[in-house]
């Protein structure tokens, strides 16, 4: 088997299950995530609600499942706008002939990156209110920057290959150049550095929502889930441990892929995904 | 040396400058009235054109900007609306709190991750190397408030070793304090520690294999000798670029964690004041949490060009 494919294949099994099951809760559930009964609160896990009911009686497992969509979603969205927006910029700082525009885009990427996703989330809900969109935005603009700086390094060890420069004798333009050459050869480092920041952006969700700024309280969310079950910690411990697991599972299962990624396109860079990961 | 420094500072002051700008911009430009937002759908007129006038909102943006940057500049942030409190003092407040358990967070994760990672990368690929790595991995992955309302699981319900929350100040006396502050901390450093381990561990590996390292031991040193005398050093340039850039985010973390303990720090504040719309106490927080993001990263620039005379030159 080659080098890290052990990984990507546990860990791709691990999140595809849970993307599996967030599927699934679109059209059925255990238990309806919503209905409450009062009646049958702060249960045990049982034959009847297999990880227990929350403090109005609703089931834990229904809320998971049907929270994983909203979760995975924001993140993915999240991390797609600061790829979409990254590349591009990163592609056109590395190759630009003027080294003021290079200049001008690193520094307003510098500025974004002044803003954690968290007091990126906050000020964007100061000003214009809450909702799960507030996430996605803040994910998305703390990620550009990451995209912008990743894809300019790469690119410029790319610009300096005789590939390129036989490209540029052929009269390619640059532009053709940035899309047809430089950036299939750079897609495998920028798919691993997705892989980083989408488990970075499912963290980052959770975070959001358990402080109440994601997605509006009555949706089931995992981070909202954790917030609730914090107030009845002492008369029902096991409601906190539940949604806390599905996250360290689905980042681990996202972690172990892009670890397995890393491995097979440059076993040498052991310290990469340390660095990626600071930046939370 | 002097041309690195200078250029490095206006690159600083540039950037404080623009993220200011959109901080300002954020909450009270583009919304539209930031006395509407204050004061809710169901206020009425006269409260709104009232707030109007005590907050200048009838001014021009760039009046109303200039007016508040230099407020700044003299150390006013403007009166907090709900508490009626310059926000200055609110803040120097609960600052009390939140840089003492950002500190206390650095020096645990310092703590865990030199020794452990060093340990770790001096032994690559043994049993004990992988335990480590693999708990790293965990670590990682560990959401720090699901880690904190754990650790309050067990350390402060089921055993009572230490309070489940709250802070009775430090006039309660500096022992107490720490206490409140020790499971907080511990929850924002071991997520962190393990990032900083893996960077350790790689960075002391990757180190092992430079030809310095070789020469070193061919003139008779061991291994372990030649890592601590040469090594060593050379590994810590990379964790302090992460070192840097994890002590603003203990900041921004300690926001989340400060509300799982119930501790009135800036988190709980900034917290507080978005819930009940006070945006100019906001618009203060995040101001100063952005300036230090910037101001952490400005110093570790700083650090580098001092270390590595090869860095004081233009970026290419």
């Amino acid at each position: 088997m080659k080098r890290g494919q052990s990984q990507i294949i546990i860990g791709g099994v691990v999140l595809g299950a849970i993307i599996l099951a967030g599927l699934l809760s679109l059209i059925w559930t255990p238990a309806d995530p919503l209905a409450m009964a009062i009646n049958q609160r702060m249960q045990m896990p049982s034959a009847g609600a297999w990880l227990g009911t929350d403090h109005f009686g609703r089931d834990i497992l229904a809320r998971l499942m049907a929270a994983t969509p909203l979760t995975l979603s924001v993140a993915f969205i999240g991390v797609s706008i600061g790829f979409i927006g990254g590349v591009p910029l990163g592609l056109t700082a590395a190759l630009t002939p003027r080294p003021l525009i290079g200049q001008i885009l690193m520094r307003g990427g510098d500025v974004f990156f002044a803003f954690p996703i968290l007091i990126m989330a906050m000020l964007i809900t100061a000003g214009f209110g809450g909702g799960a969109w507030v996430a996605i935005l803040a994910i998305g603009f703390f990620n550009i920057p990451v995209f912008l700086r990743v894809t300019r390094a790469g690119a410029l060890g790319q610009s300096h290959c005789t590939y390129i420069q036989s490209a540029r004798l052929a009269g390619k333009s640059t532009a053709r150049i940035a899309i047809e050459h430089i950036f299939p050869n750079i897609a495998p480092l920028l798919i691993l550095q997705a892989s980083i920041q989408f488990s970075l952006g499912v963290l980052a969700e959770a975070g959001l929502s358990y402080l109440g700024l994601g997605a509006s309280p009555t949706t089931p969310s995992w981070g909202r889930m954790l917030a609730d079950s914090q107030t009845l910690m002492g008369l029902a411990p096991h409601l906190a441990i539940a949604p806390g697991v599905v996250i360290v599972v689905t980042v681990l299962a996202i972690n172990l892929i892009a670890e397995g990624l890393r491995q097979r396109l440059d076993p040498r860079q052991q310290n990469l995904l340390g660095r990626g990961q600071a930046w939370r | 040396m002097v041309r690195f420094f200078l250029r490095r500072s206006c690159v600083f002051l540039l950037t404080l400058f623009v993220a200011s700008l959109a901080i300002f911009a954020m909450v009270e430009i583009i919304p539209g009235d930031p006395a509407r937002t204050m004061l809710g759908l169901n206020a009425s007129d006269e409260a709104v054109a009232a707030l109007r006038t005590e907050l200048n909102l009838n001014q021009s943006g760039v009046r109303r900007y200039l007016a508040w940057i230099g407020g700044i500049c003299q150390g006013d942030f403007g009166l907090s609306y709900t508490y009626r409190t310059p926000a200055i003092t609110l803040i120097a407040e609960r600052l009390a709190i939140t840089l003492p358990l950002a500190l206390y967070a650095l020096i645990l994760t310092i703590g865990i991750a030199l020794p452990l990672g060093a340990f770790a990368g001096t032994r690559e690929g043994t049993a004990a190397d992988r335990l480590i790595t693999l708990a790293s991995q965990f670590g990682i992955a560990l959401p720090n408030f699901w880690f904190a309302v754990m650790l309050i699981l067990i350390f402060a319900l089921n055993l009572g070793w230490l309070p489940a929350g709250g802070f009775d100040g430090w006039e309660a006396g500096i022992a107490q304090g720490l206490a409140h502050l020790t499971l907080p901390a511990i929850a924002l450093a071991l997520p962190q520690a393990s990032i900083l381990l893996r960077v350790m561990r790689g960075a002391l590996i990757e180190t092992a294999r430079q030809d310095y390292i070789r020469t070193a031991r061919a003139k008779g040193l061991s291994r372990d000798q030649a890592l601590w005398r040469h090594g060593f050093a050379n590994a810590l340039i990379p964790v302090l670029t992460i070192l840097g850039m994890q002590l603003s985010f203990l900041i921004a973390g300690a926001i989340i964690i400060e509300n799982v303990f119930r501790l009135p720090g800036l988190g709980r504040l900034i917290v507080q004041a978005i819930n009940q719309r006070d945006l100019i106490l906001t618009e203060a927080i995040i101001l100063l949490m952005v300036a230090l993001v910037i101001s952490v990263s400005f110093l570790t620039d700083l650090l580098y060009g001092a270390i590595d005379p090869r860095l004081r030159r233009q970026r290419p």
